[in-house]
């Protein structure tokens, strides 16, 4: 078994992007991922892919190591590329392979598709790659605060998101050691049909369920012994701070952004 | 040789940001019979080590062999290896997870394929030598004491009749009579069974009460190999690896520094203890010749 899983992890280091405020950086990522959804015009997808270059570039995060996490979706991207590129129906046939005619529209949606997802997927990757799982959830937590108003546990949700992805890691090491130690007595866990391979499972996820069931377990009660009790008027070990680089960072988000759509009016 | 590893280099999640180097050029010959105690500071790659011993890890370069073959070469081989050498790993009792205890150990044998009677017979063979009563075969596993669950889970190792048992560090986290109760268990199995055994272990004193041959790691290298006279003797090397000889050498020691005729190549309290009652019997009877 391969657990190879870049998306979604922090990658330590010192990058202009690392030392940028995570509110600046979460709400970029996502106002750039609804724009890039919105748009549908060649220049502008050109413009917002040097700026992906420009910030992949900026972030020291190795391309390979990357590209490497991302592995599993390109699969899915050009599995929306083919679905899009044969089953689109259109009246400009550009080739004829036989049965299957590829229409210009379908070729048009089809790149669209493609460049929309390998954008998005750059920009959260991005993001999460720069900014450490404590303080994504911080910059999520502040952007909910506004709704505790109407009811809504801002804290709450971001001491869940934080302890989850805290232990993901832990977790994929626990499987990793217990299916070596079932192995070593013998597991097969790689051939045999589904029933077989389903029911080799069992040796595995039990001791997985218990061991983290015995984690949050243990979890909860240290956080009782230390008197943690949610969203009292706490404050920040380390505090977010809004400088002048997440203002120049924010300015010139703003003008790229302001390029691409209008880009899109213009052509 | 039984066991026999040739040039083995390890790196973890090799070309990544998170490559490590974990084993160095390991040469090592295991013979059949022979009790190994594999000693090293935490992290000097002992269980990366031992791991490589049944194929769960694929050495990076270098070779395997298991009676002269190359475990590697191919899937079946493989899978035999795996259950001629029964790998019980660090904290063993996470690995249960049946509804019996008796379910649990037949897991392996029922795995190499045997019928149900012979797993049953290996079942119960091998939880009377781990010494679980027959009144907890039918309990579930969850239920047991600590001591008995690392037991329950050796024997689930122990029924695929292993020809090499390699153990990391059995005793950790027991009580001082479920350590002594476990380690005598395993001096059993060795004598009655006459397996190989692998032992990796933090104390010097379990090493030098049961091994007959000391492998000291450090750093991902073999520092070290001979018998335990020999390992225990270098004291400077071993402190410079943050490792030491058993307690007792150093009493021993002081012993001599202070005049008093004893061995100083002594590991083992009870062979201290003997001594040190010779000693004393003799100036008794020393004094009272005197007299
Ligand atoms: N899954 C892994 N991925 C990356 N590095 C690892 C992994 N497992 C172990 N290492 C590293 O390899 C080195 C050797 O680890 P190993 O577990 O073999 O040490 P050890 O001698 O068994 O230590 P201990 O006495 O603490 O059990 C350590 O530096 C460790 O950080
Ligand atoms: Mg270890």
């Amino acid at each position: 078994m391969n657990f190879n899983i870049t998306i979604g992890q922090y990658y330590p280091t010192d990058s202009i992007l690392h030392r940028l405020d995570p509110r600046v950086k979460l709400a970029a990522s996502l106002s750039f991922i609804i724009i890039v959804c919105l748009i549908d015009n060649g220049f502008g997808y050109a413009i917002s892919a040097a700026f992906i270059a420009a910030a992949v570039w900026a972030s020291n995060v190795p391309v390979k190591l990357m590209l490497r996490g991302m592995k599993s979706i390109f699969f899915f991207i050009v599995f929306t590329f083919t679905v899009n590129i044969f089953l689109i129906p259109g009246g400009n046939i550009l080739f004829n392979l036989g049965p299957v005619k590829i229409s210009a529209e379908a070729l048009n949606t089809a790149l669209l598709m493609t460049a929309r997802l390998s954008i998005m997927i750059f920009a959260s990757s991005l993001l999460t790659l720069t900014s450490s799982p404590i303080q994504l959830t911080d910059a999520i937590e502040y952007y909910l605060a506004p709704f505790k108003k109407i009811g809504v546990p801002s804290h709450q949700i971001a001491m869940m998101m934080t302890i989850t992805l805290r232990f993901i890691p832990t977790l994929i090491d626990e499987l990793d050691k217990i299916v070596r130690a079932q192995k070593a007595r013998g597991a097969d866990l790689d051939t045999g049909g589904a029933f077989k391979k389903a029911k080799a499972l069992i040796p595995i996820l039990v001791p997985l369920f218990l061991s983290s069931f015995r984690r949050a377990d243990e979890l909860a009660t240290a956080m009782e012994a230390r008197c943690y009790r949610g969203d009292i008027e706490r404050t920040k070990m380390k505090q977010m701070k809004f400088g002048m680089q997440d203002l120049y960072a924010g300015i010139i988000f703003i003008c790229i952004c302001s390029c691409i759509i209008m880009a899109n009016f213009i052509f | 040789m039984q066991l026999q590893l040739d040039g083995v280099n390890y790196v973890y999640s090799e070309g990544t940001a998170f490559e490590k180097k974990a084993l160095g050029n390991i040469n090592l010959n295991i013979g059949k019979g022979e009790f190994v105690a594999i000693i090293g500071h935490t992290g000097s790659g002992k269980s990366t080590l031992i791991q490589h011993f049944n194929g769960l890890i694929k050495p990076t370069s270098g070779k395997v062999l298991f009676e002269g073959a190359d475990i590697h070469e191919n899937k079946k081989l493989l899978k035999t290896t795996r259950q001629k050498i029964g790998l019980v790993f660090q904290y063993p009792e996470a690995q249960l997870f049946e509804i019996t205890v008796f379910k649990d150990v037949a897991f392996g044998p029922l795995n190499m394929g045997l019928s149900k009677e012979e797993a049953d017979v290996r079942t119960r063979n091998a939880l009377e030598i781990v010494g679980i009563n027959e009144c907890d075969f039918e309990k579930s596993p969850f239920e047991l004491s600590g001591g008995q669950k690392r037991r329950a889970a050796i024997a689930g190792v122990l029924a695929m009749n292993p020809e090499i048992l390699v153990l990391d560090e059995p005793t950790a986290g027991l009580d001082p009579r479920g350590r002594d109760e476990i380690l005598f268990k395993i001096k059993e199995m060795r004598d009655k069974l006459n397996i190989t055994i692998i032992l990796v272990s933090h104390s010097m004193e379990d090493v030098a009460k049961l091994a007959d041959r000391v492998i000291v790691m450090s750093d991902g290298h073999i520092v070290m190999d001979g018998t335990v006279k020999e390992v225990f003797r270098e004291v400077g090397a071993l402190s410079k690896i943050g490792l030491a000889a058993p307690k007792i050498s150093y009493l021993m020691k002081a012993l001599k520094e202070k005049g008093f005729d004893v061995p100083i190549d002594i590991y083992t309290p009870n062979e201290a203890a003997d001594i040190i009652y010779n000693l004393l019997t003799r100036q008794k009877s020393k004094s009272g010749g005197a007299k």
